[in-house]
């Protein structure tokens, strides 16, 4: 099996600071445990705003909290970043600041987030 | 690296998440009631598949000395099984040998070792000692979960 970074840490942090799921649902403002649930059980990926809460709650980034996603996500864009800066070499443009920027992210390595 | 170790007891299992020798993901008891070893198997499969573990570790309920009763070293076979199935490591680990690890000449009870890993993961067990238990009191289902934590650390330090 693989062992990349799961999409989420939230059960664990949770459990660090005591709360229930009811209680951590009611902090990012929903009804029910069973929002809170259905992220722990990698069902859903919170919207933006609930990945922010979720930082001020368990006081983590939201990087390291959504580490599996994170990595995935640095992926995608690495990949793209590689992609448009072989077109633009292809196209013989001149080294520039955006292009030393895309060289930068296409040269990133797969960057853990500390736990 | 990820590992899930599980120790069954009477009323269900205790189960801890280990990734990177020290985090702590995830850790629990579950209970179980019917038909506990089929349930107990159902629900580590579930785990199989949440947590995507690169290694189980179980207790050898069947290595010599195991006082361990049948329906355990059953449980424990079926959940190598289970594991072999879903192309999973599983690593088999004596009682004998985690007390070694954690008290060196054998000796030391349940309660001593929570103590210690809480002390060694308060964030995570900190505060989930149960009190000391007096000779007419049944085991606190949350010694599975420390014995489960036992095994993973155990695992680890072998490797």
């Amino acid at each position: 099996m693989a062992s990349n970074r799961l999409p989420n840490y939230l059960r664990g942090h949770r459990n660090r600071l005591g709360l229930s799921q009811t209680e951590v649902a009611l902090l990012l403002g929903a009804e029910s445990g069973a929002k809170t649930c259905r992220y722990e059980n990698f069902n859903r990926i919170p919207t933006l705003e609930t990945a922010l809460a979720c930082e001020v709650i368990f006081k983590k980034p939201v990087s390291e909290l959504f580490a599996g996603l994170y990595q995935q996500v640095g992926r995608k864009v690495r990949l793209r970043a590689a992609r448009e800066l072989k077109r633009r070499k292809a196209t013989g443009q001149e080294m520039t600041k955006a292009m030393r920027s895309l060289m930068e992210l296409a040269e990133a390595t797969d960057k853990q987030s500390p736990t | 690296m990820r590992l899930l170790s599980v120790s069954p007891a009477t009323k269900g299992f205790g189960f801890v998440v280990l990734e990177q020798q020290d985090h702590v993901v995830t850790r629990g008891f579950r209970t179980v009631r019917g038909e506990k070893n089929v349930t107990c198997v159902q629900e580590v499969g579930k785990m199989l598949k949440l947590y995507l573990p690169d290694l189980v570790v179980l207790e050898h309920t069947s290595a010599s000395g195991s006082r361990r009763n049948a329906r355990i070293q059953q449980l424990t076979a079926q959940l190598v099984a289970e594991c072999r199935s879903k192309k999973v490591r599983v690593k088999l680990l004596s009682r004998s040998r985690v007390r070694q690890h954690f008290f060196g000449d054998l000796t030391g009870d349940k309660h001593t070792m929570a103590t210690m890993l809480a002390d060694r993961f308060p964030d995570d067990f900190g505060d989930m000692v149960p009190p000391k238990r007096k000779l007419w009191e049944n085991e606190d289902v949350r010694f599975s979960v420390f014995e489960a934590m036992a095994l993973a650390v155990t695992a680890v330090a072998q490797k």
